[in-house]
């Protein structure tokens, strides 16, 4: 095959381009190449964050700042060993347990420390807006201990196959098992009074 | 036909799956011009005449040139076509702020002459080089081809 250099592709055209491509090119110094990494990946690491971090969009908006300053520093250690979505939602996972640990004693590991539920008897509405049910997810959430909380965001709302989600949250795919478990059967319940 | 959730948890997390943050834009904006603000690790380079010496007159005076801008120069000359493109790039600087080489991981497409494009690669740095750091700039270049790609390199 002739090799054509003839035409430059604009950094509009990144828009097109494969994650691979993105990486090669953002690892180089592009930072158009970077921006589009940004906002492909950057709105559900936000959603992310902000569920993690008790709602607060202060929080998940520097989560995020920083997850990403992160990735640009440090693309040279992106292997492809998982996908890149999955290593920038580690890396938004890791800024937001220092943020936390530093703001303010959370249960990281414990199931024990998670409340004891009790279903609720109260019987609201059955047709509820969106918004105060995410508001009532968002209360459920905040309840549970830090991995439940992560690993059902993962599953449930990023769409993570177990292997990334052990990956982001730099723990076995077992002990995602265990907490998606527990998690779901107590979000359920926390979320019962909205039926 | 599909079955609409029914549980309040269902639904909650079909509206959390759907939800758009509202302030990404901010978000994004506000990341996009830290990184440009990032000072990422850089050398400093001297620039060397044809004659091979790195005075710019008869005083000894110095030009100097960051890595970060030969960087950039040789990534954007590199990524001018479809077949080949960067991976990676070395620069290697002495304690005399001279450059002694530059290493350069390809990617290329499937079906490319892979030793002609390390020619041409090689070609592409080594103008670049002579453009940016002087005629007297003249480092070995290694190319290691570490991939192949269906498609163009840019893209795929």
């Amino acid at each position: 095959m002739l090799l054509g250099h003839t035409s430059r592709v604009p950094a509009a055209a990144f828009d097109a381009a494969s994650d691979g491509a993105l990486v090669r090119a953002a690892r180089l110094g592009d930072d158009d190449a970077f921006g589009e990494i940004v906002d492909r990946y950057g709105p559900g690491m936000l959603r992310y964050a902000r569920r993690l971090v008790n709602g607060s969009d202060d929080d998940a908006g520097e989560v995020v700042q920083e997850a990403f300053i992160s990735a640009w520093k440090s693309l040279d250690s992106f292997r492809g060993e998982s996908s890149l979505k999955t290593w920038l939602i580690r890396l938004v996972h890791r800024r937001a347990v220092d943020l936390l640990r530093h703001r303010r004693p959370t249960p990281i590991d414990d199931d024990l420390l998670s409340r004891v539920v009790t279903v609720a008897d109260d019987n609201p509405l059955q047709d509820v807006l969106d918004s105060e049910l995410l508001e009532a997810l968002q209360e459920a959430l905040d309840e549970l201990p830090w991995n439940q909380r992560s690993a059902w965001l993962l599953r449930e709302v990023e769409g993570l196959g177990y292997d990334e989600i052990a990956h982001a949250m730099g723990t076995t795919v077992g002990s995602v098992r265990g907490h998606l478990h527990r998690g779901r059967r107590q979000l359920a319940e926390r979320m019962a009074r909205w039926r | 036909m599909a079955m609409s959730p029914t549980g309040p948890l269902e639904r909650a997390t079909d509206a959390a799956r759907a939800e758009q943050p509202e302030d990404w834009q901010t978000v994004s904006a506000a990341v996009k011009r830290r990184v440009r603000a990032t000072v990422l690790p850089a050398r400093q380079i001297a620039v060397v005449g044809a004659d091979g010496s790195t005075a710019q007159d008869a005083s000894g005076s110095r030009t100097y040139v960051s890595s970060r801008v030969v960087r950039a120069r040789i990534r954007e000359a590199l990524r001018t076509g479809p077949d080949l493109g960067a991976e990676r790039l070395d620069l290697t600087i002495d304690d005399d702020d001279l450059l002694t080489r530059v290493a350069i991981e390809l990617v290329c497409a499937y079906g490319t002459d892979v030793r002609a494009a390390a020619d041409l690669t090689r070609t592409i740095v080594e103008a670049v080089v002579v453009d940016t750091l002087g005629a007297g700039t003249r480092p070995p270049v290694d190319i290691t081809v570490t991939d192949v790609v269906a498609g163009d390199v840019r893209l795929t």
